[in-house]
């Protein structure tokens, strides 16, 4: 009872301290940061103003900025999961032995770090790179050619990264369906692609939006693969953050940015959430 | 067209293999259009694997399964005109029931006229009539089965197959659905392969019963037959309750495998070797009336159970254990020595 409580407490005691200390209180803190005033001679000066959001909201070169991240981060979304999706699946119908070593391949990604894996394609995109060598040297290309610097380098890039968290995520929810439901489907005389979109695919649609939501969350944040591998003109709100912060030290600025960019990817969260149809409740 | 061919399905000398594993070893199986063939066996020996084949669902490695006359061995599940009852119902959980249902005449591009009338024709066949817009997780364990049944027989299959359906319900409901899924046999005259371990339901559903042993056909027959007639001692020990004495006889001798010698008096003595007997406890008789019959043994009775309809005493001799089933209680007690009789018939002798 008054124990059992306490000691449940105590177990969560741990994280909920350090969520509140390090997560928490910066984040109000940010938040309240976000309403104050930049001078130029001065970081901030206390306020109460609405001209952060109000500029962030209206400025066009804010606005196209928020517009080229949230393109990016649903195309990326988009990309993660076709490349995922059939990953997965070829995994949940092979052996264990597959099993263990195709996951583990997906998870090698993950050892690497995101500096060093923007140096890796570096070397893999630009005319004289690996990429434009190897077809050009195979013929299957007529001329070298250059990725570097472009959307779909920063597409690729931010990929790389999200595609292992979406495999898992593809493999935990087809892990959860019972193969008879496969059996029963062609049983009753559907096709292997019939038996796909009738069972198979609305039964782990659960999942795409999962694995869907986790590759834009990470890539509407992330702002060093975007901004060292794309284009000029892909100003991620995350690199404006970061050069707010660092080059124009106006924080309140950079906080508006970063609470607008929360809230958008919490807005997106919820909305997908809602849109699921009840149905899909089965799985608990 | 098919008509003519009498066998709704023929499995002629089927083998397959798992590695080196047989799992079915030259069944041949012919089942008459509109008859309920049970698959009788123990857990593991094989039968299961006979239904994948018939199935689709696994290829046989020797011989041929034919449908209607025609031979599917290389056909795909959803080509072969089989529709299974699984034992875990494995109905769609995204579908509602009366979506469960239509599946397999949505696939078969019935017009939706058709569908709708036979899905509501067939809701009411398995008395599920309002129930058509649940979800699968909302229905009870017998209504699931129902609906599982339902969406099997609504394609009218040339054959349609059961796995275990009723297993995992309980002894209430099983009895329920099993008189209803006899029936709808009798209503819709389906074809029908049902498999399962139960002798129960083996024997009220079947026309005939195969039972199926490591793999192998021990014997094929009415239930009856399979019954009052067992081939050998597998079908006798796993076709309702029994028990056997081992014995080896010398000299006019009968002795137990363990050296002690029984005084027993048979009506068609054995010279010599080794054999075994086998019982139905109900055709067991005691005291007085053992005295009466042809062939006699003495016993000791370890301790006598009281089963609602029987009293069941278990009897000691030579080291083996047996057990008697009675209808009155015949004040026979623990300790107590008893002399066991039973007619020539009542006794089957296998070598």
């Amino acid at each position: 009872m008054m124990l059992e409580r306490v000691a449940r407490w105590a177990l969560a005691a741990p994280a909920l301290f350090l969520i509140a200390t390090f997560f928490g209180l910066p984040t109000l803190y940010l938040l309240r940061m976000s309403f104050n005033r930049h001078t130029p001679d001065q970081i901030f000066v206390p306020d109460w103003t609405f001209d952060n959001y109000a500029t962030l909201l209206t400025d066009p070169f804010y606005v196209s900025s928020i517009g080229n991240t949230a393109v990016l981060a649903l195309v990326t979304a988009f990309v993660t999961v076709v490349l995922a999706y059939p990953y997965s699946l070829y995994v949940w119908f092979g052996s264990r032995r597959r099993r263990f070593l195709l996951l583990g391949t997906a998870l090698l990604p993950l050892l690497i770090s995101e500096v060093s894996i923007i140096f890796g394609w570096q070397i893999f995109f630009p005319r004289s790179g690996v990429l434009s060598t190897l077809l050009f040297e195979t013929g299957l290309v007529g001329e070298r050619f250059s990725l570097m610097f472009t959307f779909t380098a920063a597409v690729v890039g931010i990929t790389y990264i999200t595609l292992p968290f979406a495999i898992f995520i593809l493999m935990s929810v087809f892990d959860g369906l019972d193969r008879l439901l496969l059996h029963a489907s062609s049983d009753l005389g559907a096709s292997p692609f019939r038996t796909f979109w009738e069972v198979l695919f609305p039964l782990s649609r659960g999942g795409i939006t999962i694995a869907a939501s986790q590759a834009f969350i990470w890539a509407m944040g992330t702002y060093a693969t975007p901004s060292a591998l794309g284009p000029d003109w892909l100003w991620t709100v995350g690199f404006e953050v970061h050069r707010q912060m660092s080059s124009w030290r106006n924080w309140p600025f950079a906080s508006a940015l970063t609470a607008f960019l929360v809230l958008s990817i919490l807005a997106f969260i919820i909305a997908i959430q809602r849109g699921r149809p009840t149905t899909e409740r089965y799985h608990a | 067209m098919t008509t003519d061919i009498p066998f709704a399905l023929a499995l002629e000398r089927v083998t397959k293999r798992f590695g080196t594993v047989t799992a079915v070893c030259d069944v041949t199986l012919h089942v008459r259009r509109g008859e309920f063939l049970t698959l009788l066996g123990p857990s593991g020996s094989g039968k299961t694997t006979i239904q994948r084949l018939i199935g689709g669902f696994e290829r046989p490695d020797d011989g041929h399964i034919s449908i209607n006359g025609q031979i599917v061995d290389w056909l795909p599940a959803y080509q072969r005109d089989t529709a299974t009852v699984f034992q875990s119902a494995a109905l769609f959980p995204h579908k509602t029931v009366a979506e469960n249902i239509a599946y397999g005449l949505r696939v078969r591009r019935r017009s939706t006229g058709e569908i709708a009338e036979r899905v509501d024709r067939t809701l009411s066949l398995v008395r599920l009539q309002g129930l058509s817009d649940r979800y699968p997780q909302q229905l009870s364990g017998g209504e699931k089965q129902r609906v599982a049944l339902a969406r099997a027989i609504v394609v009218e299959p040339a054959v349609l197959l059961f796995d275990e359906p009723l297993s995992a319900l309980d002894l209430q409901l099983r009895l329920q659905l099993r008189a209803e899924i006899k029936r709808l046999h009798e209503v819709l005259g389906f074809t029908a392969v049902y498999v399962t371990h139960d002798q129960g339901e083996a024997m009220s559903l079947s026309d005939r019963i195969a039972v199926i042993n490591r793999g192998g056909l021990e014997q094929l027959g009415r239930p009856e037959e399979i019954f009052f007639a067992p081939a050998n001692e597998f079908v006798f020990s796993f076709v309702g309750e029994s028990c056997s004495l081992r014995l080896s006889a010398a000299d006019g001798r009968y002795r137990s495998p363990s050296g002690e010698e029984l005084d027993l008096v048979l009506a068609v003595p054995r010279p010599s070797g080794e054999f075994g007997i086998h019982f139905r406890p109900r055709r067991l008789q005691l005291g007085t009336a053992g005295e009466a019959c042809e062939n006699r043994l003495k016993a000791k009775v370890s301790f006598v159970e009281f089963l609602g309809e029987t009293w069941r005493v278990h009897l000691e001799a030579g080291n083996q254990q047996l057990f008697a089933d009675l209808a009155a209680a015949q004040n026979i007690e623990a300790g107590h020595r008893v002399v066991v009789g039973w007619n020539s018939g009542d006794g089957r002798v296998y070598c």
